[in-house]
């Protein structure tokens, strides 16, 4: 069972590496985001390949299981995922709107112009 | 007083020439904000001697009336009359906007629609309850928080610039009122209700909600 769940997520760490070299390849991930996404998902790799290694970290933190460990760093880690991508959208949404405002103004700004210039 | 009609739009492409045809006949200036509309409604617009702002991307109402109020209160306008595209409000109660703000005792002023005018009763209790809610937080009642058709002076606008983009204008309008204790008065309006899918929903509620929360603390 442990050797199934290992697997599985030792392929799952790899595709997402395959996936963070890809997006850095099409320029969608500057280098610097691109060597984070591949520190995280290889120290999952390390974790689930050797979990014995961590068994006395997880013991300083109080937590008896290592994947509880993990589990409770995943949710970290994307809660923090999620709290950017929502400051990121709100951000492009407010740009969007702000542009398209100001292009609705320019252009109705034009167009009343012309018809007086007519 | 120059005062001006602005009526937000999307996808009003039946419903919208009527109301146009008849602001135009009564001789008001007006501004349509074609909010990103993708059937005919730009093309009609057009048609008529009004100002056309255009989103080209739907942005939700509060952008559209933010824009037009933008723009009216930079070309001249001293007040700007809200009101829907659809048919909704009766252009014969524009006269009564005109009125109050021509004494100019007022800074804003609320349409508000009552039972007795065919306000559906699930949208009466829904917006009764809103409105209480609003008036215990922050000392303010409006009988009807939603209703669209309203008027502000130029002056007011520089205090009420509202950020909500979607339906959650009406009630920051409200709520920016009582916090900078602008002038206000209700006038009761006409409403007749053709579409029971657009206008607020469950969901617009509760994100209202969830502003309200911010606005309590943040403005």
């Amino acid at each position: 069972m442990i050797i199934v769940l290992q697997f599985t997520g030792f392929a799952f760490s790899l595709t997402m590496i395959y996936f963070a070299l890809l997006h850095y390849r099409r320029h969608s991930l500057y280098a610097l985001e691109f060597i984070a996404w591949v520190i995280m998902w290889a120290g999952f790799l390390v974790i689930i390949s050797f979990p014995d290694m961590f068994r006395s970290f997880s013991s300083t933190f109080l937590v008896t299981r290592l994947f509880d460990v993990l589990v409770i760093s995943g949710i970290g880690i994307f809660s923090i995922m999620a709290s950017m991508s929502y400051i990121r959208s709100r951000n492009t949404e407010k740009r969007v709107e702000e542009l398209v405002r100001a292009l609705s103004i320019r252009n109705a700004k034009k167009h009343q112009k012309r018809k007086k210039e007519k | 007083m120059n005062i001006v009609v602005l009526i937000p739009v999307y996808n009003e492409e039946l419903r919208l020439p009527p109301v146009l045809h008849e602001v135009c006949s009564a001789g008001y200036s007006v501004i349509v904000v074609d909010d990103g509309s993708t059937d005919r409604t730009h093309q009609i617009v057009s048609r008529f001697k009004v100002t056309l702002l255009h989103h080209s991307v739907n942005l939700g109402k509060g952008a559209a009336l933010k824009s037009g109020c933008d723009y009216a209160f930079a070309n001249g306008a001293d007040a700007v009359v809200m009101m829907d595209g659809d048919g909704q409000h009766l252009v014969s109660d524009l006269d009564k906007f005109v009125k109050v703000l021509n004494s100019q005792k007022y800074d804003i002023i609320f349409g508000s629609r009552n039972m007795e005018y065919g306000v559906p009763l699930v949208r009466f209790l829904g917006n009764k309850f809103a409105s209480v809610v609003i008036g215990l937080m922050f000392s303010i009642y409006i009988s009807d928080l939603l209703c669209g058709y309203r008027a502000i002076t130029k002056a007011s606008y520089k205090q009420l610039r509202w950020k909500s983009s979607g339906y959650g204008v009406e009630t920051e309008m409200v709520v920016r009122t009582a916090k900078k204790h602008l002038r206000m008065k209700e006038i009761p309006v006409q409403t007749v209700y053709y579409d029971a899918v657009k206008g607020v929903t469950i969901l617009d509620a509760l994100n209202i909600l969830v502003d309200v929360m911010m606005w309590k603390v943040k403005l």
